[in-house]
């Protein structure tokens, strides 16, 4: 529990702008992420492709099976 | 009122906990990681994954091939504190609260039936990982996410792509020399702020 706000709002404040590895990580700015978002995307949409080639092999598969069934 | 949240999955893949498919366990056992120096994630998933569970030590999640059911890749999520000593006074310290990514690894047997279609890593990251701790974040106060990298440096630029960052090597030595618990022994402490 914070009894005395004042002096932890100091005591923040200090280690925000500190020269401490706790500072630096709180002053670190999030990151970009631009590029692995494209990424992400690109990803997404090479295996989407990917799958529609497995849906062709998966019903042919499918029907080769159900053709033996009935055979 | 407070919201509950949800993280979607996406157009190709799935995400679940571990407990929440029967036949995830199943799945589990063919799980391989491809680095023999990785193979502490594999084993972790198989053999200590449910047991961590009960003990709400760590909560893993398995993301899936939404067509072929394949299990794509797993990663863990732990609450844990980036801790430091401030200044030269070594009997204080402070911490940062923050999330753990324990586990982090796809699986090699998925990657090698798509070999053409490298970045799984990077979509599970982007899609999963990152939106479910920004939604923790919104509920309780979580200022970093970090990972022990294993120390491979091919890795450890891997994870910079993904917004991860090193600290200054004093700082570093620090985490590995007093914070680091023994079995990620060699990792590389990197964080990323949410």
């Amino acid at each position: 529990m914070v009894r005395d706000a004042e002096a932890y709002g100091k005591y923040m404040e200090y280690l925000r702008t500190s020269d401490t590895p706790i500072g630096r990580i709180l002053r670190t700015p999030k990151p970009d992420f631009t590029e692995v978002e494209k990424e992400a995307r690109e990803f997404e949409e090479a295996m989407r492709i990917e799958h529609e080639k497995d849906k062709v092999i998966i019903a042919r598969a499918i029907a080769e099976a159900k053709e033996k069934a009935s055979a | 009122m407070i919201n509950g949240f949800t993280i979607k999955d996406t157009k190709e893949y799935s995400i679940e906990h571990i407990y929440d498919s029967s036949s995830t366990k199943d799945l589990i056992a063919t799980f391989k990681v491809s680095e023999r120096n990785a193979v502490g994630l594999e084993n972790y998933l198989k053999f200590f994954s449910f047991s961590d569970e009960d003990d709400k030590n760590s909560r893993t999640y398995v993301v899936k091939d939404k067509l072929t059911s394949e299990l794509a890749g797993y990663f863990s999520l732990r609450a844990g504190l980036i801790t430091y000593q401030l200044g030269a006074d070594y009997d204080v310290f402070d911490s940062v609260p923050a999330i753990e990514l324990s586990n982090f690894a796809v699986n090699s047997l998925y990657k090698e039936k798509h070999p053409d279609i490298p970045k799984l890593g990077t979509h599970i990251f982007y899609n999963f990982i990152l939106p479910l701790a920004n939604q923790i974040s919104n509920y309780i106060g979580v200022n970093s996410l970090y990972i022990y990298a294993l120390p491979n440096d091919k890795l450890i630029e891997y994870y910079k792509k993904l917004g991860f960052s090193r600290l200054p090597p004093e700082d570093e030595s620090f985490v590995q020399n007093h914070v680091k618990p023994k079995y990620d022994e060699g990792c590389i402490f990197m964080y990323q702020t949410l």
